[in-house]
């Protein structure tokens, strides 16, 4: 009975352990790049501080280390906000997406604008909002609130329009703003290859779980960007696919 | 990031995930009551002037003690000690019972046991022996 104790004790143990690796694992999942993993062996560096203070008795030593520890959950909560934001609603993004008219037509209306720019290699960039509002990381823009239509998006781009150097942003299935800047990506990975509204898509993926679509100017290739990653996409079928994986009807209501 | 720089990171994340969550276990583990039974050497201190021990002076007692695990882990290199203060000693024979302040533990340390509970010692003036 003593050992079967034991064992349950050790079982117990284990699966603590695991558990707890496992929780830190899929929290640092939701932080991005490679500042995580410095954080994450700062942590780890206080914490053997801790365990060494306390063995050696070392009152004074392991006050600061629990200092630290204690605070830096704090700023860790102030660095990575964003990435926390958008980690959390990926977290509760539902998974079955109900079949809806409304949306088949805004994706419908932005697959055929996107296949007619890249046909005629015409540069574009289009936000669709998903559960973060993109707001707060658009400069300038010019304020539209239409629906959305292949013509106004196509127009938009045509690059005698005076709002084509800017993305398109979709809200709630709504065209509400066009000739928007978006913040460029300080990921200093990204190819160099790329131009600033790749740069710019990237950028914005990074701070928000927005989906973005560009259209390259010189390829005429279409790219989908989620959380920093571009997609591209080689015939509309796939992207219109793509768009109805990546964007709820709720986000276009 | 590209293929392998991300394989790389979650290479790094893994490992780093693991070490911390060993370290933050090994913390709470540690920090759990427990016991070790120690045989420790009498030491006789604050023996009056003039007098002297006659007596034979037990080599160690045996002594049980609690605390974090932590702490105990370290006992084993300590130089612990039970210092038999006979500052207000006589001579003659008397029973001196080691106190918790007689082993110089820290203060989250208990002393559960001691055996034996009291060391017997005689005593006598220096010329007398």
């Amino acid at each position: 009975m003593n050992f079967l104790l034991q064992d349950i004790g050790v079982l117990r143990d284990l699966l603590d352990l695991s558990l707890t690796a496992l929780i830190i694992s899929r929290l640092s999942r939701l932080l991005k790049g490679i500042l995580a993993l410095r954080i994450l062996a700062v942590i780890t560096a206080l914490s053997a501080g801790h365990l060494l203070a306390r063995f050696f008795s070392l009152q004074t030593v392991q006050l600061i280390f629990d200092t630290f520890l204690a605070s830096s959950v704090v700023v860790l909560a102030v660095i990575f906000q964003t990435d926390i934001r958008r980690g959390f609603a990926t977290l509760t993004r539902s998974r079955a997406a109900d079949p809806d008219i409304e949306m088949s037509d805004v994706i419908d209306e932005l697959v055929f604008a996107v296949a007619g720019l890249s046909q005629k290699r015409i540069g574009a960039l289009i936000v669709i909002e998903r559960a973060i509002q993109v707001d707060n990381y658009l400069a300038v823009g010019t304020d539209i609130d239409a629906k959305v239509t292949s013509e106004l998006i196509s127009s938009i781009f045509l690059p005698y329009s005076p709002i084509h150097d800017g993305a398109v942003i979709i809200q709630h299935g709504k065209l509400t703003r066009a000739g928007c800047f978006l913040p460029l990506t300080q990921n200093p990975e990204v190819s160099k290859s790329l131009g600033t509204r790749h740069r710019a898509a990237m950028g914005l993926s990074e701070l928000v779980d927005a989906v973005v679509i560009v259209v390259s100017e010189e390829s005429g290739t279409a790219s989908v960007v989620v959380d920093g990653k571009k997609t591209d996409v080689l015939d509309p079928p796939a992207l219109g696919k793509l768009l109805r994986r990546l964007v709820e009807p709720r986000w276009l209501k | 990031m590209t293929r392998a720089n991300s394989q790389e990171w979650s290479g790094g994340v893994k490992l780093l995930s693991l070490l911390l969550a060993g370290l933050l276990w090994l913390s709470v583990v540690l920090e759990r009551p427990g016991e070790v039974k120690l045989q420790v050497p009498v030491l006789v201190r604050y023996l009056p002037a003039g007098v002297g021990v006659v007596s034979p002076v037990p080599a160690s007692v045996e002594v049980t003690i609690s605390g974090p695990r932590i702490l105990l882990c370290r006992l084993p290199f300590r130089r612990v000690s039970c210092g038999l203060d006979l500052s207000g000693a006589a001579e003659g024979t008397a029973s001196f019972t080691p106190k918790e302040s007689s082993f110089g533990l820290d203060r989250e340390l208990k002393v559960l046991r001691i055996f034996p509970a009291a060391v017997s010692l005689t005593l006598a003036r220096e010329g007398e022996r």
